[in-house]
């Protein structure tokens, strides 16, 4: 009743103390009135997104979707914001060895400054990075330093920062850490492990890195140039100046390491990623501040921790409040009835499989490339694991096999489906704001041009590799 | 005490659309550390500094943002420095004006002013309020000589 919000504001939100609906509405019909107004308002990218999410997660509550406040605390994937901080702590100390600076001048100077292979290169190392540690991240990285070469080498920089918008996603797509959408399936599919997508979906991606370079090379890469005196200065650089902290970045490598080992071993020990990505986190923070005084200790954490990107890890916690309202009021049931309809008239599991692999993959990339893949991904997963109970209850049983096929469907067209447009995924939003800022702006309607073509090719080759692999 | 008191009135400017050697002329022969550019109607627009002069000797990359932690490797000499400057001799200095912070206008009490300066590590420009035209500039001296008791 009308005393719900009045209940829950006056601490009525712990457990035991349940709330009713607001006017006794339909927590139906509240839930996904909130979720389009919360995801309508972060499509016009109007206001933060984070301040948005949260907002709609708050709603959720105050409006009383949810019987109570620890209800709501329950839909928030701590996996997911434990993997996410712990990494981001990493990449936070490990960047202020100018490892990542070394790594592209480095590799700029391996093909002489020749500018195709430097796009090569840093296609390559974005590519890897994204795959390792995120996209997001590797994309704040090497773009600085992409500019920087590029002006030195009197060229225009969109070419590759194109690429590097292209591979951040691409890359990313290998592992479970490397895109969110990625994170996400980790986090929320019990049976998917960090190996697995090694094992699954990382295999395609060194094609889809080849196939796409092929048109990047059409297009631009046969008519770069650079004048000698301009290669000249590249090959002029130090790569090895780069390095500020030789002691740190032996740290930081040596953290990774355990990290990355730490998720392919950790799985089968009961330790999720977050424990792993947490615990290696905190472990460099310690070897960073090991010679230091408790003054310089604190002030030196408390810079790395505003280092986080607390935007994107609340946006996050407001989106699985959101979203697992949605599902609390039956609404994703609905949701999931539409995908199972789409299977109506199979005559088996196995063509359920197929028609669900190709509808996801192809819905994904498409949707992705309109909306953010972020909160598009977070609400198809528990979509489609209600959608595979209704299917198991009408008779069509979904193996592991199976589902597991969809689930990569949604991986590779969620990440891949990020590269449709500026819009599609955080890393190209980052890349288009240092373009901007060092005077190369990159125009929403020419990366369009360029890129939506080359993300249908990607998805019309993970489409091949879904079905030969797992639908045959 | 307000600021039209104290301000120096009549400043030297240099005109937006004047080029960059110009104004970087006037910086060095004046020993200044900024001057305010106006535009035809003399309103105020911005600074043009020592500070955007020395981003302008370096590449646009390294001072787009924060994320180039060092230029170490940069191996840049005299030469690099000078290209880069020439570069931008012909460019109008508006392009690079630089915006003033806290602005300060005839009526601004002493204190208000003395605050701002603080804060700021350049001379502050005096603008009318109606018409956004810059009247006068506001230096630590103009206070202090006028604390210690110096003729105007």
């Amino acid at each position: 009743m009308i005393l719900s919000l009045a209940t829950t504001l006056l601490g009525g939100g712990g457990e035991g103390h349940g709330v009713e609906p607001l006017f006794g509405w339909d927590p139906l019909w509240i839930s996904g009135v909130i979720f389009v107004l919360t995801y309508g308002i972060i499509m016009t990218e109007k206001y933060n997104r984070a301040v948005v999410a949260l907002l709609g997660a708050g709603a959720m509550i105050l409006f009383g979707v949810y019987p109570n406040q620890t209800a709501a605390i329950h839909g928030i994937d701590w996996n997911t914001i434990g993997l996410l901080t712990g990494m981001m702590v990493i990449v936070a100390v490990t960047q202020r060895t100018g490892v990542f600076q070394f790594l592209a001048i480095w590799s700029a100077k391996k093909v002489n400054a020749r500018p195709w292979g430097i796009l090569v290169m840093l296609s390559i190392v974005t590519a890897v990075l994204s795959a390792l540690l995120d996209n997001v991240t590797t994309v704040l990285l090497i773009a600085p330093v992409t500019l920087l070469i590029t002006e030195e080498l009197e060229i225009a920089p969109y070419p590759f920062l194109f690429a590097e918008i292209l591979f951040s996603n691409i890359g990313g797509t290998a592992t479970l850490i490397g895109d969110p959408p990625n994170i996400l399936i980790g986090s929320q599919v019990e049976t998917i492990t960090f190996n697995s997508f090694l094992t699954e979906v990382a295999p395609i991606v060194p094609l889809i890195f080849l196939m796409t370079l092929l048109p990047i090379y059409v297009m631009w890469g046969r008519k770069l140039t650079a004048s000698d005196e301009a290669m000249a200065r590249v090959m002029n650089f130090k790569a090895k100046e780069a390095i500020t902290n030789v002691p740190l970045l032996k740290k930081s490598l040596a953290v990774l390491t355990f990290v990355l080992l730490g998720f392919m071993v950790g799985h089968p020990l009961g330790f999720e990623p977050a424990t792993v990505a947490m615990v290696g986190g905190a472990l460099l923070l310690l070897l960073d501040n090991l010679s230091r005084t408790p003054e310089e200790k604190s002030e030196n954490v408390h810079h790395t921790f505003g280092e986080v990107e607390w935007v994107t890890i609340f946006f996050f916690v407001g989106l699985f409040v959101i979203v697992h309202g949605l599902e609390n009021a039956g609404a994703l049931d609905i949701l999931a009835e539409k995908v199972v309809g789409f299977t109506e008239g199979a005559a088996d599991s196995a063509e359920v499989t197929t028609r669900l692999s190709i509808a996801v993959l192809w819905v994904s990339a498409v949707a992705s490339a309109i909306v953010d893949n972020i909160p598009f991904v977070a609400t198809m997963i528990p979509t489609l694991k209600t959608a595979f109970i209704q299917l198991s209850e009408q008779g069509s049983v979904l193996d592991l096999d199976q589902q597991h096929a969809i689930w990569w469907s949604l991986s590779l067209g969620a990440c891949l489906g990020g590269n449709g447009s500026l819009i599609g995924a955080s890393a190209n939003l980052i890349v288009a704001g240092f373009a901007e800022r060092a005077g190369s702006p990159i125009r929403f309607l020419t990366f369009l041009k360029h890129a939506f073509p080359l993300m249908l090719f990607s998805v019309a080759i993970a489409t091949v590799y879904i079905y030969l692999r797992y639908l045959v | 005490m307000t600021c039209s008191e104290i301000m120096t009135s009549n400043p030297v400017t240099v005109r937006d659309t004047q080029p960059v050697a110009a104004a970087t002329a006037l910086l060095r022969d004046n020993h200044f550390r900024s001057v305010p550019v106006v535009d035809d109607a003399g309103k105020m627009v911005g600074q043009f500094g020592i500070q955007a002069l020395l981003a302008l000797i370096l590449p646009k990359a390294a001072v787009a943002d924060d994320h180039l932690s060092n230029l170490r490797y940069l191996n840049d000499d005299l030469a690099d420095l000078q290209r880069r400057l020439v570069e931008e001799h012909d460019q109008p200095v508006g392009k690079y004006a630089e915006e003033v912070g806290p602005v300060l206008h005839p009526d601004t009490a002493i204190s208000q002013v003395v605050f701002h300066l603080t804060e700021s590590r350049n001379n502050l420009p005096v603008v009318d309020k109606d018409s956004g035209k810059l009247i006068g500039m506001v230096s630590y001296w103009d206070i202090i000589g006028r604390i210690l008791g110096d003729s105007k």
